[in-house]
């Protein structure tokens, strides 16, 4: 079995995180015990969900420490007071058939009393399961809330860093047009004249297929350079690789990790630097 | 990585000062005393707390499950078995699978009296987040890693029932849970 080829299949994550099937799981438990690489990799996974867990780490309520310990406690001796109560119960039926038009009496008022109480309870349960709706639904608007909050954030400097960019005298900015095949495709390249930084940024990026990933070439001296992958989420500038000089810069869309070469029917954009 | 340093101030006891690692702990809690029920507590409460309560997002419902949690540890410790996985993660198992158990009885008492409240209650899980650090390592899962993770860990959903929820191939689905969790091993370790 090749356990380099059986670690990266995907089947150590899904065992973590409890998806597992029971075969798949039982063999890789078996695996465990012959290649300590695959402990390994079960162990760091388990610490990183161990971690992601522990982000999430809240105080419990006051007073619980208590309650559960007493519980804890308690646990054994349920058991035995649950028979004690049993065995106590049993001799009283033979008192009753002495007294029973008292206990009719008792057990006459004991049932309305029953009755009232279960009334009262549908009642007030009725109320707080409609705060407790009320209490969710305001959870959710606000986590919603924080969410949106926390996407415009980000998206906030991200527009402020693009912004700085464009307005600093030393960055060229590079129009690249969309080939026929793409006409919509709007794509500005930001090149800062001393760093050499290039800076790549879309305007409605159609998202790539799956596995497939943006390159971009820098063509110097009629040769292409590789520039880099784009891996951000075609909304915001992302930084390429440094490049010296070049007079013109494409794009091509290639398989995930990008090419050495680029595949030039997947051309999508270029321009040339003026 | 300064998410990182966040993580650690904020869980110093586990982290830092490991009084017990988890095989002495393990036998500490086969003694089933007091003192063993302290440094359980102590130490493992908040996070098995936070975890019931990110799934079912009510204080009432966390608090019982919480109780519950603690007693099946109690019960269960003599069956833990230290080759089949780590302590804290057995103990996180036991949590998350209360919880998601405890939640889908309840969703499912729920629809059979309304059938209204449960996309409410769907809403509520996917998002409680409130401090700084969670926030920062978060922000750096991308979202779609971030919405695989959370069914898988947090709703106990199988490869293809996201599959089928996000409406995506399972290969897809396989393939995002490999690179949140190699991202995840990458900033939290």
């Amino acid at each position: 079995m090749d356990i380099q080829a059986y670690i990266s299949s995907g089947i150590i994550e899904t065992y973590v995180l409890g998806l597992a099937s029971e075969n798949e799981a039982r063999e890789l438990e078996h695996l465990c015990t012959q290649h300590p690489e695959v402990q390994a990799a079960v162990d760091a996974y388990q610490q990183s969900l161990e971690a992601y867990a522990l982000l999430h780490a809240a105080t419990p309520p006051e007073g619980m420490k208590e309650r559960i310990w007493q519980s804890l406690e308690t646990g054994q001796e349920d058991a035995g007071k649950h028979v004690a109560t049993v065995a106590a119960t049993s001799p009283r039926t033979v008192l009753t058939t002495r007294k029973s038009n008292l206990y009719k009496y008792l057990s006459a008022a004991s049932l309305l009393l029953l009755a009232g109480s279960i009334v009262l309870n549908m009642l007030l349960s009725g109320k707080l399961k409609d705060r407790s709706a009320e209490m969710r639904q305001l959870a959710a608007h606000q986590a919603n809330l924080e969410e949106q909050n926390r996407k415009f954030q980000s998206q906030l400097s991200a527009l402020q860093q693009d912004a700085s960019l464009m307005m600093d005298p030393s960055v060229r900015k590079i129009a690249l047009s969309g080939v026929p095949a793409h006409p919509d495709m709007k794509v500005m390249v930001l090149w800062h004249t001393q760093s050499k930084d290039v800076y790549l940024s879309f305007n409605n990026l159609p998202a790539p297929p799956p596995g497939k990933q943006y390159q971009l070439w820098a063509i110097v001296d009629g040769k292409p350079v590789d520039a880099g992958t784009y891996s951000s989420d075609g909304m915001s500038t992302q930084k390429m690789k440094v490049i010296e000089k070049a007079e013109m810069f494409a794009i091509t869309l290639e398989n995930m990790g990008g090419n050495p070469t680029p595949t030039l029917d997947q051309m999508f954009a270029a321009g040339k630097v003026i | 990585m300064s998410g990182f340093c966040i993580f650690i101030h904020q869980h110093t006891a586990l982290h830092v000062h490991p009084i017990h690692i988890e095989s002495e702990l393990t036998d500490l809690l086969r003694s089933k005393d007091q003192k063993a029920y302290n440094y359980l507590y102590d130490h493992y409460g908040g996070a098995l707390y936070g975890v019931i309560f990110k799934i079912v997002n009510s204080e009432t419902m966390a608090k019982d499950i919480l109780q519950e949690v603690f007693v099946k540890i109690w019960k269960h410790i003599d069956k833990y078995d230290a080759t089949k996985g780590r302590l804290f993660t057995w103990m996180l198992n036991i949590a998350r699978n209360a919880a998601i158990d405890a939640l889908r009885s309840k969703e499912y008492k729920q629809e059979q009296r309304t059938g209204e409240l449960e996309h409410v209650v769907h809403a509520n899980v996917s998002m409680n987040i409130d401090h700084i650090g969670l926030n920062k390592i978060l922000d750096s899962l991308k979202t779609e890693q971030k919405t695989v993770i959370d069914m898988a860990y947090f709703k106990g959903y199988t490869q293809d029932e996201i599959a089928k929820a996000l409406d995506m191939p399972l290969g897809t689905v396989k393939s995002r849970i490999r690179s949140a969790l190699i991202h995840l091993k990458n900033i939290l370790q």
